[in-house]
């Protein structure tokens, strides 16, 4: 080859692969076909979310897959349409949503495909009336069905939180002769042969402790969707276990159902799977922090807890134990939700959240503890090992204000039934509310609400949330809610820490898979997934 | 045997009635195990004077209904049914290859006392007994994943379908429990083969110049392994504690998974029923312990006769 046809092919070569990195690459198209294998740490206790007990969050993600609710989070957190084809508000206090026409449920005896109807709904709404959920709509006084596709909800009073709460993943529609009957009529849906919804995947099997195995549903009212032919959950209690299964090609997906998904320390692990993809994101909750009682010492002096926020070494919290990265706070709202303050819009609260020992024993020395004070640190161990990891270096940390801190690791039960009541001494590390709609969460620093953990009586802060809760439009609630916020950061009633994120990994084959980041119900967004 | 199974099921039964009162409040408050306090104390039968809830429970107990589970609702035979033999077949294979390798080389290690084998043998044994087998398990998982592209099963494979898959399930896992239980027995038939070895007897039977395998196998070895036999009925309750981490290492759905479950949701029906088949296992291979005294040792038999 002579010299100048050498030149040209290295032109030409040139020109072709610069016009490949300019030209966008051509989205993949979804295939249908496929079966996904997927990791989850336990399986459902049960398969009722409206059942007398609170549902498991293990429960709710299995319902996720066979069941619809009228409404749902899209992958960004915002409420769209489910089952539901619309919605309407006519006054204050009444809803109309309007159902989805030709929407079947599973073909399986003893639903064998029938329609979806508002009777349904109707139904739902019945049980959920006597299940813990009840706390879902304080104010829903009736619920009637005009016509076959019509549900009209009435309200005793205003509830902000109405529509937004019709996407809680508790909130399945079920179809009244799929459960065992019962003698207060509500049914009984604990047994896997009971699970029969409008969903995208019907149950096929179930082995407790070892899998469930989803196949495709037809008649799914998304034509064309789901694309894969069926999903099997594997419950694989070890994230190790799960990273193995699939480094050797068993496992797909290892989502961030819960908690702090796969932990950071095993995401360099999950790296080096070849293909495999590692999706970091955030979830709807707000991250652990450090409490004490409002109406006790020294949790009552609001130098105290600005000393203790001043005291903690954020950034260097999160490299320690966040090694893939980490908001600095999220709380008291949530850093996914709309209304959500970042630090640089906080103003002056913001002073609060700088690192600055020599300011906070200052603030400390200020509130009648120049030589610090002894204080118990309640933990428990029932959140695993890296929790309690954490509640050290909170110790440490509050070692250099001067706070002799002494670990209490309770055990998970005697923690549920009474710390995390709010029935406590000294400190607590405890950690994020997972939340529905933001009347979640300003509903706990209401004095009466069973999860007011601080003891907080703030006359301001409850009228807020009373204001907030029965806001004639979206731009008033965001209004109220956003000086809510700004008291609390203000006043540090919890002084929150980093917020890890979310790890999520997909192997090679896995497309078209986006982690939601709200709710307890990953499986909406296999609908979109394809494999390669 | 029985006046322990007694003992055993008066101590359960003990431990079920001194519960505080705000655990009963958080079964039906929290967990909604039932509507009310007294509905709650109704169902676990706390309603009855002392001695009646023993009587009825341990007449349940003998009729062999051990009640429903609180947390699944499912009756505690049917979910004992599953996870048992799980449980059993890692414990019994465990405790097989903790026979097999520590007697083997316990022996070995003692003919070549103080040789490279022997030394090599203890440091082994010794490396066994410090490590953790949740540490062991975990490199068991990701080493070969790595390496050879191999990971075990994500589900269990039942033997009555296909034995021989479930045996190569079951292999690493035991062998690893196995490990940790034979080390102990090493070091046991080492020492008691060396101590035998001094014995008249065995100076005799090798002067008279019979086969050296026979003197060790023979006539050592069975004066020898009895204290290791006493040994492995000791193990057996560490093989139990030891399979709840294999089982959650291994996906294994067994009893030891189970107990720590029926803990965390003060599932106390299931929790009570499983210590009290534990109990029964672990006097079950006791007793089978006891049994082979008189297979291996004549003297035992002469004593009994």
């Amino acid at each position: 080859m002579n010299r100048s046809v050498r030149v040209v092919v290295a032109v030409a070569v040139a020109g072709v692969a610069a016009i490949a990195t300019v030209l966008p690459i051509p989205a993949q198209a979804p295939k249908r076909g496929g079966v996904i294998r997927v990791a989850e740490q336990s399986d459902p206790v049960g398969f009722d979310t409206l059942g007398k007990k609170k549902a498991p969050v293990y429960t709710q993600l299995a319902l996720a897959y066979t069941h619809n609710r009228l409404l749902k989070y899209d992958p960004a957190g915002e409420v769209v349409h489910d089952l539901a084809e619309r919605w309407t508000q006519s006054n204050p206090t009444t809803y109309v949503v309007t159902l989805r026409k030709g929407v079947r449920f599973h073909n399986k005896p003893p639903v064998n495909g029938r329609e979806l109807t508002s009777e349904d709904v109707k139904f739902t709404f019945e049980r959920l009336a006597k299940s813990p959920e009840a706390r879902l709509f304080p104010t829903l006084k009736a619920v009637t069905t005009p016509d076959k596709y019509t549900v009209r909800f009435e309200l005793s009073a205003p509830f902000s939180s109405f529509v937004a709460n019709l996407a809680a993943t508790t909130l399945y529609i079920y179809p009244k002769e799929a459960g065992k009957p019962t003698a207060d009529g509500t049914g009984d849906y604990t047994a896997s042969e009971t699970a029969i919804g409008t969903g995208p995947f019907m149950l096929e099997e179930y082995r407790e402790k070892q899998r469930l195995v989803f196949k495709r549903n037809p008649d799914y009212f998304e034509t064309g969707k789901p694309y894969l032919d069926g999903v099997e959950l594997y419950t694989i209690a070890d994230a190790s276990g799960s990273i193995a299964a699939m480094r050797t090609g068993k496992l797909d997906l290892i989502p961030a159902g819960r908690g702090e998904g796969l932990p950071h320390f095993l995401v360099p692990e999950a790296r080096t799977i070849p293909g495999a993809r590692v999706l970091p994101h955030a979830l709807f909750q707000t991250s652990e922090n450090v409490i004490g009682r409002v109406d006790q010492k020294p949790w009552n002096d609001v130098r105290v807890r600005r000393a203790v926020s001043m005291a903690i070494d954020r950034p260097g919290l999160s490299r320690a134990m966040f090694t893939e990265g980490a908001e600095l706070f999220s709380g008291p709202i949530p850093v996914t939700s709309k209304y959500f303050i970042p630090l640089d819009r906080l103003g002056e609260s913001s002073t609060w959240y700088r690192y600055d020992v020599a300011a906070a024993k200052k603030l400390l020395a200020d509130a009648g503890y120049p030589n610090g004070l002894p204080v118990k640190l309640t933990t428990t161990v029932g959140y695993g090992p890296t929790y309690t990891s954490r509640t050290e270096l909170l110790k440490s940390m509050l070692a250099k204000l001067g706070i002799d801190a002494s670990i209490v690791a309770q055990e998970y039960p005697v923690w549920i039934s009474s710390t995390y009541k709010g029935n406590f001494e000294g400190l607590v590390h405890i950690p994020a509310w997972t939340l529905g709609d933001e009347d979640e969460w300003l509903a706990t620093y209401t004095p009466g609400d069973t999860r007011n953990q601080l003891h907080l009586d703030e006359p301001k802060l409850t009228e807020l949330v009373q204001q907030a809760r029965s806001a004639p439009n979206e731009a008033a609630r965001a209004k109220l809610i956003g000086q809510f916020a700004s008291m609390f950061h203000d006043q540090m009633y919890r002084v929150y820490i980093p917020a890890p994120k979310m790890m999520t990994v997909t192997s090679k084959r896995v497309q078209g898979y986006v982690p939601p980041v709200r709710g307890y119900g990953y499986a909406t967004a296999l609908v979109n997934t394809w494999l390669e | 045997m029985v006046p322990t199974l007694l003992v055993v099921s008066v101590m359960v039964f003990i431990i079920m009635r001194l519960l505080p009162g705000d655990v009963v409040n958080l079964m039906f408050q929290d967990l909604g195990y039932a509507a009310s306090l007294a509905e709650m104390r109704s169902r676990l039968g706390l309603d009855l004077p002392f001695h009646e809830q023993y009587g009825r429970w341990l007449a349940a107990v003998l009729r062999g209904d051990f009640g429903q589970s609180l947390w699944t609702q499912r009756t505690v035979l049917s979910v004992l049914a599953e996870r048992l033999p799980v449980t059993l077949e890692l414990g019994l294979l465990s405790l097989a290859f903790a026979v097999v390798y520590g007697g083997v080389t316990g022996v070995v290690a003692a003919v070549r006392h103080d040789q490279w084998p022997d030394v090599t043998l203890r440091s082994v044994a010794m490396v066994f007994l410090s490590l953790p087998s949740f540490w062991l398990g975990t490199l068991a998982i990701v080493v070969p994943s790595i390496w050879l592209g191999w990971s075990p099963s994500l589900q269990l494979v039942p033997f009555a379908q296909r034995p021989l898959e479930n045996l190569v399930q079951f292999l690493l896992p035991a062998a690893i429990l196995g490990s940790h239980l034979g080390a102990p027995i090493m070091r046991m038939t080492r020492a008691m083969m060396l101590e035998v070895f001094r014995h008249d007897y065995v100076r005799t039977a090798r002067a008279k110049g019979l086969d050296p395998r026979g003197v060790v196998l023979k006539h050592a070895l069975r004066n020898a392994i009895i204290p290791s036999i006493t040994i492995l009925g000791v193990q057996t309750s560490q093989a139990i504690a030891g399979s709840i981490v294999m089982e959650t290492l291994f996906q294994l759905p067994g009893m030891g998974s189970l107990l720590v479950e029926s803990v965390a949701h003060r599932d106390f029906p299931m929790f009570q029923s499983l210590v009290l088949f534990l109990a029964l296992f672990v006097m079950g291979v006791n007793l089978l312990v006891d049994l082979t005294y008189f297979l291996i040792d004549p003297r035992t038999r002469a004593q009994a006769g």
